[in-house]
């Protein structure tokens, strides 16, 4: 870098352009002179992050190639070729903005010494980059308030969610001229631009920054920037081909994911806080869809301020619409995890959706001992972390008037206080142990969607859903999957066929108990050990009358894990939407903590608009298809918690 | 394909036997009397997503109210029906930050009948506002047990020694029991090491009195009383309107107040605290020479207190710091308490 506090008198002999722009200054005062990035990504550009850029150490940062649109997206799959976003010079709505970085152009003191700043130019030249042309009459971005392009809502949405972007001239003898305009807001002290990077094949080029004076150049400024794909950032797990079929055989990805990459080389270990964060995904996402979920979250935690290694684990979760089968991949995949990743250190795991149960049963049972476990949105019953109470409405109708006792989520109590391995059949408390091990946060939202409680809906048939064909997305539909445990085709209008195991649950054993015919309170749990009243497991030893044959079935782990996904109902809500009670788990309430202030009730309408139950609601995936404007509150608490913003 | 083509099969079968429901609608005042030209909107969960992703929004019939407060929308209701009602000058009902007031249809019947009571908008005015919620980062330990300890609603903390409150505006008193570890599916040593390992990790100590902390089951009592006499709360339970965005009365009543509430908690039973009751609370009362009230000041509560055995309490309280003035009626952009203060996001009137 030149120049940077360089005086006048300085003893280090000035080439002669630098002299000849001295001497026209006439000054022999300290002439402060900066391009400054948030190093630290703090929000706040500042004396922290003056004199870290150097050529060895440069400013790293992304290329904008995903294909993002509008407030609400769900994509953010990275390498799109000609749909990326950096190449239609414009800005790609709100949710683009996290593609781009803030530099401050610390100029206030030289321009300050022009009496008519339209003699002065300032021009850039580098590969690879484009800037976003701000409107006319734009108040400019404060070096103090760097966020302001990511947290200000009505400030974004009004003068950058569609601004023009432009490229970046390549060619330093003819530098692209950054307007009048931004030489005010410079000499202001405002002279943040925001940048994106546009490919990244001669990704070492350093950024220059031309001063012009009446036409003549009279100092370059470089700035060292690297520029990657984003998945040079951080590294991957593919632990697709982990989780097995029931019966052993390999249970093929349809669409597979990247290869494991145990490297970043634009964000190498040696520029982060030697943290671990590591990312897993939900139900029904694909190899592909994993990339841009890992992408998206990992810029998020970045842009506010993390500095940890990003880890990002693709599972084979996309078995819709079987989410039984996508249960019980899970817990495969949850008891391989913690060897698959082989981790050691400081490790925050963050989990969305079904991703919970991947990383819950690790814990439980795969030796995975994180320092922290972000729960966010997670599909799992509360009850599975700490019982309190069945939940009357996630009883199915037809057993209303059946003790609880003799339904299958209730069957484990007649094994209790022996050492009959079948007690264990069971959701509730399953996972008692993870907030044991680790400390947890339950990032819950009330207005959750596809978890919701859907008061007074009980029961499971065609009529209900199938006819929508809305199953794996609709509002409910894990309390659907839930109620439909067990259920025969007819019984559900063939709803079940969609499911590969379909056993006990809420499925009656009419063969052996007939409804009209049963008293209830006389059938005793004797009987029920061998015939229970729902219908039978498909693993006929666990109702065997040698106990033998029965425990040693319900021991392995895998006959768990598949009555868990496919037979046992769960009898109280998922936590993505109630909080965990009983203290032993910390909650985070997305819907009144984690957004934005000052939205003044502002939501995407975009991706709410399924219902009017959506609308202003903080939805199953909002936490990633909302623009950061909107949740950035709920990054800032993990970073908060974590720690994830340590310096290295 | 096979499988969708028996689902369709069914399907076709299920929609020929399916009739809507129609929902007739009555907005009406406090008083009851009928609410015209109130905007209603009744929506079923029945959005479809076909097969290439395309949404087809759930069915819905927006409409006014007419002059007797009715209006009658119709939709596919199974998966449940939901009603917004909104007028100016009134506090909108089922839109947020309310909860969404949701019917379900199991009746089969061809009309159903609601009526929805609208609140009007009368004086919001500033007033001290926080919120907290259990087994959470805002929930609040209590200093002490076994002995009574005050919160002062204007500081938003506990009265001093245990914070910087002033002045005691409601006092409590917990006990707590432990009762057993919780069964976490491994042995006793291996919770045991897994937690001590946990809890170094996070740079405390570990010891038996925190691992029966973290990992014990705990049963307790939480006391509630006042400082003076003629102080005390008034359960709102009939009049508590969740669905509206002003869930309580816009004024605590003259009358009725209790000295004491108690509350009894146990880990391993459901908590026993509702989100669908209220109190109005009478605090800092003084009395003229016959024993009347000369001055008081007012507060509300919405939901129960909060608490667990651990020792914890939490509550979303409004104050108003104004001597006789019981309007409780609270204009969310009006803080009194600091931006900075935690909770004080309060977007609830």
């Amino acid at each position: 870098m030149k120049l940077m506090y360089q005086t006048c008198d300085s003893r280090t002999p000035l080439d002669p352009i630098t002299a000849a722009f001295f001497w026209r200054l006439k000054t022999d005062s300290l002439l402060k002179m900066d391009v400054v990035p948030d190093w630290d990504r703090d929000g706040v550009i500042d004396q922290a992050d003056r004199g870290k850029v150097t050529d060895s150490d440069p400013y790293r940062f992304w290329i904008n190639d995903d294909d993002d649109s509008g407030e609400w997206d769900i994509d953010d799959v990275p390498q799109r070729g000609n749909d990326a976003d950096a190449k239609d010079l414009q800005v790609d709505g709100l949710r683009d903005l996290v593609d781009f970085f803030p530099l401050f152009f610390d100029l206030e003191d030289f321009l300050g010494s022009f009496d008519d700043l339209t003699t002065v130019d300032l021009k850039l030249s580098g590969s690879s980059l484009s800037y976003i042309q701000y409107p006319a009459n734009f108040d400019g971005i404060e070096p103090s308030d760097s966020w302001k392009y990511l947290s200000d809502l009505t400030f974004a949405r009004d003068n950058l969610a569609d601004a023009v972007t432009v490229k970046v001239s390549d060619d330093s003898a003819n530098p692209t001229s950054l307007g009048a305009d931004f030489v005010t807001l410079a000499s202001d002290g405002k002279g943040v631009l925001l940048l994106e990077g546009v490919d990244a094949s001669e990704p070492s080029n350093p950024l220059v920054l031309h001063a012009f004076v009446n036409g003549t150049e009279i100092f370059t400024y470089e700035f060292p920037l690297k520029l990657s794909d984003v998945e040079d950032m951080y590294h991957h797990r593919n632990l697709q081909d982990v989780a097995k079929n029931y019966d052993g055989s390999d249970e093929v990805a349809s669409i597979a994911g990247e290869s494991s990459r145990s490297t970043a080389p634009n964000w190498p270990d040696a520029v982060t806080n030697g943290k671990y964060f590591v990312y897993l995904h939900g139900f029904k996402v694909d190899g592909q869809r994993a990339r841009g979920e890992h992408a998206e979250s990992f810029k998020r935690l970045h842009q506010m301020g993390s500095n940890t290694r990003f880890v990002g684990v693709t599972w084979h979760g996309a078995v819709d619409p079987d989410y039984h089968k996508g249960v019980y991949q899970a817990f495969e995949t949850g008891e391989a995890l913690n060897g698959e990743l082989g981790l050691s250190g400081d490790i925050t795991v963050m989990a969305h959706s079904l991703g919970n149960v991947v990383v819950s049963n690790a814990i439980q049972n795969g030796g995975f001992l994180p320092n922290r476990y972000f729960m966010v949105n997670a599909a799992v019953a509360t009850e599975a972390y700490a019982f309190s109470a069945v939940e009357q409405d996630m009883v199915e109708e037809d057993w209303d008037s059946i003790p609880h006792r003799l339904h299958a989520g209730e069957w484990h109590k007649v094994f209790e206080g022996t050492t009959d391995a079948r007690k264990n059949l069971k959701w509730r408390n399953f996972f008692a142990g993870v907030p044991q091990a680790t400390e947890v946060v339950n990032f819950h939202s009330p207005g959750e969607d596809v978890l919701a409680h859907m008061v007074g809906t009980d029961e499971e048939s065609v009529y209900s859903r199938v006819w929508t064909w809305n199953w794996n997305l609709a509002r409910g539909a894990w309390k659907a999957q839930e109620l439909v445990k067990g259920k025969s085709w007819l019984s559900t209008g063939g709803e079940s066929l969609l499911f590969e195991r379909t056993q006990a649950g809420w499925n009656r054993n009419l063969l052996a108990y007939l409804p009209l015919f049963t008293n209830w309170s006389n059938v005793t749990n004797e009987e029920i050990q061998t015939t229970p009243v729902f219908d039978r497991f498909i693993e006929d030893d666990l109702t065997d009358e040698d106990e033998t044959v029965a425990q040693t079935k319900a021991a392995e782990m895998k006959v768990k894990y598949d009555l868990l996904g496919r037979a046992i109902p769960a009898l109280s809500y998922a936590a993505a939407i109630d909080p965990i009670g009983s203290g032993l788990v910390s909650n985070f309430n997305m819907e009144t903590s984690g957004r934005a202030s000052g939205l003044n009730g502002e939501w995407p309408v975009e991706g709410h608009e399924k219902s009017s139950e959506d609308t202003g609601s903080w939805l199953h995936g909002d936490f990633r298809a909302n623009a950061l404007h909107f949740v950035y509150p709920m990054y800032r608490e993990m970073i908060n918690r974590g720690g994830l913003d340590d310096e290295n | 394909m096979k499988i969708n083509l028996i689902i369709f099969t069914f399907l076709a079968c299920a929609l020929a036997s399916q009739a809507a429901t129609t929902v007739a609608v009555k907005v009406v005042g406090k008083d009851g009397a009928p609410i015209s030209e109130a905007e209603v909107k009744v929506a079923s969960a029945n959005a479809k997503i076909a097969l290439d992703g395309t949404i087809t929004p759930a069915d819905e019939s927006v409409g006014y109210s007419d002059e007797d407060g009715l209006f009658a929308g119709t939709g596919y209701g199974p998966m449940g029906i939901s009603i917004w009602v909104k007028k100016e000058g009134y506090y909108p009902h089922g839109y947020p930050p309310a909860k969404t007031y949701r019917i379900t249809d199991k009746t089969n019947e061809a009309t159903l009948h609601e009526t929805v009571v609208l609140r009007s908008i009368e004086k919001p005015i500033p007033l001290h506002a926080q919120q907290s919620e259990i087994w959470s980062a805002s929930q609040r330990e209590i200093p002490l047990m076994d002995a009574w300890v005050g919160f002062d609603f204007e500081e938003g903390d506990w009265v001093k020694p245990h914070g910087d409150g002033k002045s005691s505006d409601v006092l409590f008193r917990y006990n707590g029991e432990f009762v057993k570890f919780v069964d976490a599916g491994w042995p006793m040593e291996k919770l045991r090491e897994v937690n001590r390992r946990k809890v170094e990790r996070q740079g405390r100590v570990w010891n038996e009195e925190v691992f029966r902390k973290e990992a014990g089951l705990w049963k307790g009592t939480l006391e509630i009383s006042f400082p003076s006499e003629k102080e005390g709360l008034v359960k709102v339970e009939e009049s508590f309107m969740p669905h509206s965005v002003l869930r309580m009365p816009h004024q605590a009543p003259e009358d009725g107040y209790a000295p004491t509430h108690v509350y009894q908690e146990a880990d391993s039973e459901p908590h026993t605290f509702r989100d669908d009751v209220g109190y109005f609370l009478r605090t800092r009362v003084v009395l003229d020479r016959q024993g009347n009230i000369e001055s008081a000041n007012y507060a509300k509560i919405y939901g129960d207190f909060q608490f667990s055995p651990k020792g914890y309490v939490a509550f979303d309280y409004y104050f108003n710091p104004t001597p006789n003035d019981r309007n409780l009626e609270f204009d969310p952009k009006r803080n009194l308490l600091p931006d900075n203060v935690e909770g004080s996001n309060v977007i609830l009137p």
